[in-house]
């Protein structure tokens, strides 16, 4: 099977500077002056030439200069009038911009620079949505830290009074400890993956060989679950960041292995489908309930009996975006019956012409009501 | 001579120069219902017109019982025919309806004998205790079991049914198609059914006869035509299908993109038209095996459920029935083909014509 085609690289601002082109040349010049410099240039050009006038044709008297000096003098008067109407909507747009950065009215802007507060609107938006979705981790993590740490301290001074029995009561600590920690690494993964994601090192990547790569570091868990593992792969070339296309498998592999009984039958699958890469994860847990599926993706949030974080599927999707892809659950479903869960990544290629088969209908097929996905 | 009716490179062309039948030969066996199936203009009217009588053929013969009718009049024949429109008068009550067709007939009756004919007719058709009410009077499915009984009481040895059931609802569509089927099959009759509803035709022939543009496609059992259609047109109008380029190899295996299909359904090698109806695919969890493909649009249906798969083939259709818990929609699957449902084309467009 012929390697699939990439996509562009990913990574470029979502806000195309071309329509600032302009903008940009402007603000380079030293705020303020430009009408000065329009200005003063103007004078000068109009010396020049009044200048050249009088030589040429004046016939010596001071009469024929001092009116060339008041046409000249009432010239520079218009101008500088006119540039300073023609500026006038600019500075006010940058004092309104310094008086609320948070919103432009878009009603009171001069419409010549509806473009630009456009722009400027959409990065506002941008920014604030970043900013909220810090505060909401930093929050949930710092709430997520703090209650093993009170239960800990709850034990511990449990077992020390003599309330509860050492004997118990450190099992239970051990598990504290263990769910600690694992939110920990995944907070530390994700500042790694916020981190990286901006500055991915996007590079052609055999997806094939990470995949292989990540199975076998994976090897000692499966072994220890004696789960039953299966990797069936085509060779797939992407553009990515292999340490990112990595972090995403590992997250899927861990939480597979996680949902998987001990014994039971997992695997991973690397495919091409028309127009995309798909790389799924499948296990034979449980499935997945319909109203928690969009969910799942968000941070501190597990499935239902889950023991997770819940931070996993939260990073994979942030990877997979970063790397214009998609990731989804589904339902694994056998006969009619769900067998466990699927978790897939999709990866689109540059459109592939797909040679259908020839539907033999001649008659007008009757209407049937599909369920699709816009 | 076991056929009831037959016909001999049959030609029609009417005045307008419309030619509605091409040297169609044809047999209909004895006390079984064969069904004209074709889409709108194909012929199938044309030609029960021409067994009843009612229109006389360009060319060709037609025999009834072994004996030539070609040049007989409709009142000649052995023959009765219920219309789509049911043609009853509204004048007379049902039980003169059954009985007009019986005064009508050549020769002395006594009409206690006629009486009891019509009574009995009646009977058959769970008309007999409306007998004496007017015919406008009762409901489409009443008028056209009416139109039933009156053909049966001549006791003809060939029965035509055009389009029966077309103004009937659904419900009672399903209901009559049943008490016709079970009619013909206790009293033994001959009869040659017209209609442009597959499923129609499935659910009550013995035979199955595809018309189009005058031309007999193909005959067969109902599950012949359907899992072994002569023509990419067959399949289509005999239900919905999917005909793929594939490749036969030396072992008779047969290859479609990814998918090796067992032996059995060729023994010629190289490329090959094969049709493949949408029960026919398997769907199983996504694996490296199969054909790969993710569910793009599904419609329920009460028992069956439709899928479209996007695969390296294009979108296919795929039904299943009786799911207990459905795919999701954008759901990664591996489709198989290792069941029945599957046919290679053997001739061309057209193919399957049959002999006298």
């Amino acid at each position: 099977m012929s390697a699939p085609e990439t996509s562009s690289t990913p990574g470029e601002p979502a806000v195309k500077p071309t329509g600032l082109r302009g903008w940009r040349r402007f603000r380079a010049a030293p705020s303020g002056s430009i009408q000065g410099f329009l200005v003063g240039g103007l004078a000068l050009v109009l010396a020049v030439i009044e200048g050249l006038h009088w030589l040429v044709w004046s016939d010596g008297s001071g009469a024929s200069l001092l009116g060339s000096l008041v046409r000249m003098g009432l010239t520079l008067l218009v101008f500088a009038w006119l540039a300073g109407r023609a500026l006038a909507p600019i500075r006010q747009l940058g004092d309104r911009l310094q008086g609320q950065a948070s919103a432009v009215d878009d009603d009171a802007s001069p419409r010549e620079l509806q473009p630009v507060t456009e722009v400027v609107h959409r990065l506002l938006r941008q920014q604030r949505d970043a900013v909220d979705q810090q505060s909401r981790f930093l929050a949930d993590a710092s709430h997520q830290l703090r209650t093993p740490f009170a239960v800990l301290r709850t034990q511990l001074q449990g077992a020390l009074s003599g309330q509860l029995e050492v004997r118990e009561t450190l099992p239970k600590m051990l598990a504290t400890v263990d769910r600690s920690s694992q939110l920990v690494r995944q907070l530390l993964s994700q500042a790694k993956v916020d981190q990286l994601v901006g500055n991915a090192h996007w590079q052609d990547v055999d997806l094939e060989a990470v995949a292989r790569e990540v199975c076998l570091e994976f090897a000692p868990l499966l072994a220890r679950k004696r789960l039953d593992f299966s990797l069936e792969s085509v060779p797939v070339n992407l553009r990515t960041d292999p340490w990112l296309a990595g972090e995403l498998l590992r997250n899927l592999m861990s939480n597979a292995i996680h949902h998987s009984a001990k014994g039971s039958a997992m695997g991973m699958v690397l495919r091409v489908l028309p127009g995309q890469s798909e790389l799924l994860v499948w296990d034979h847990g449980g499935g997945i309930d319909e109203t928690l599926r969009a969910r799942l993706f968000e941070p501190f949030q597990s499935a239902a009996g889950g023991t997770g974080i819940g931070l996993g599927l939260s990073i994979c999707r942030q990877i997979a975006q970063s790397m214009q892809a998609e990731v989804e659950l589904f339902n694994r479903v056998q006969d009619g019956q769900v067998i466990g869960v699927d978790a897939v990544v999709r990866w689109p290629h540059a459109p592939v012409a797909v040679a259908g088969p020839v539907p033999a209908h001649p008659t007008v097929p009757l209407p049937v009501a599909w369920d699709r996905q816009p | 001579m076991n056929d009831a009716v037959q016909l001999v490179a049959v030609d029609k062309t009417f005045a307008d120069g419309t030619h509605a039948l091409k040297g169609v030969h044809l047999r209909f066996a004895r006390r079984q219902l064969t069904t004209l199936l074709g889409p709108s203009g194909c012929g199938k009217t044309t030609l029960l017109r021409l067994v009843a009588g009612l229109e006389r053929p360009s060319g060709g013969r037609i025999l009834i019982g072994g004996r030539d009718f070609t040049q007989a009049g409709p009142e000649q024949r052995p023959i009765s025919m219920v219309f789509q429109s049911y043609a009853l008068f509204p004048h007379l009550d049902v039980r003169q309806n059954v009985g007009y067709g019986l005064r009508m007939q050549a020769g002395a009756h006594r009409k206690q004998d006629d009486d009891a004919r019509v009574h009995e007719a009646l009977v058959l058709v769970g008309m007999a205790s409306l007998a004496s009410r007017s015919t406008a009077s009762l409901s489409g499915g009443q008028q056209q079991r009416v139109a039933l009984a009156r053909a049966l009481v001549l006791q003809p040895e060939v029965l035509l049914l055009d389009e029966p059931l077309s103004n009937l609802d659904a419900g009672l569509r399903r209901h009559i198609r049943e008490d016709i089927r079970s009619l013909q099959q206790r009293l033994g009759l001959t009869v040659i059914y017209v209609t442009h509803d597959q499923d129609e035709a499935m659910a009550v022939s013995d035979q199955v006869v595809v018309l189009r543009e005058g031309q007999v496609l193909q005959v067969g059992s109902p599950r012949e035509v359907y899992e072994q259609p002569g023509s990419e047109f067959v399949a289509g109008f005999m239900g919905d299908a999917a005909v793929f380029d594939a490749e036969a190899d030396a072992q008779g295996r047969v290859h479609l993109g990814p998918l090796c299909l067992a032996s059995g359904l060729t023994r010629r090698q190289g490329p090959l038209r094969l049709v493949v109806r949408p029960e026919a695919w398997r769907i199983a969890p996504a694996s490296g095996a199969g054909l790969a493909g993710k569910v793009v649009a599904r419609a329920f249906e009460g028992r069956l459920t439709q899928y479209r798969v996007l695969t390296a083939l294009g979108e296919l259709q795929v039904n299943k029935f009786h799911e207990l818990q459905g795919l999701q929609l954008q759901a990664p699957v591996s489709l198989f083909l290792d069941g029945p449902g599957v046919s290679v084309l053997l001739g061309g467009e057209g193919a399957a014509p049959q002999g006298p």
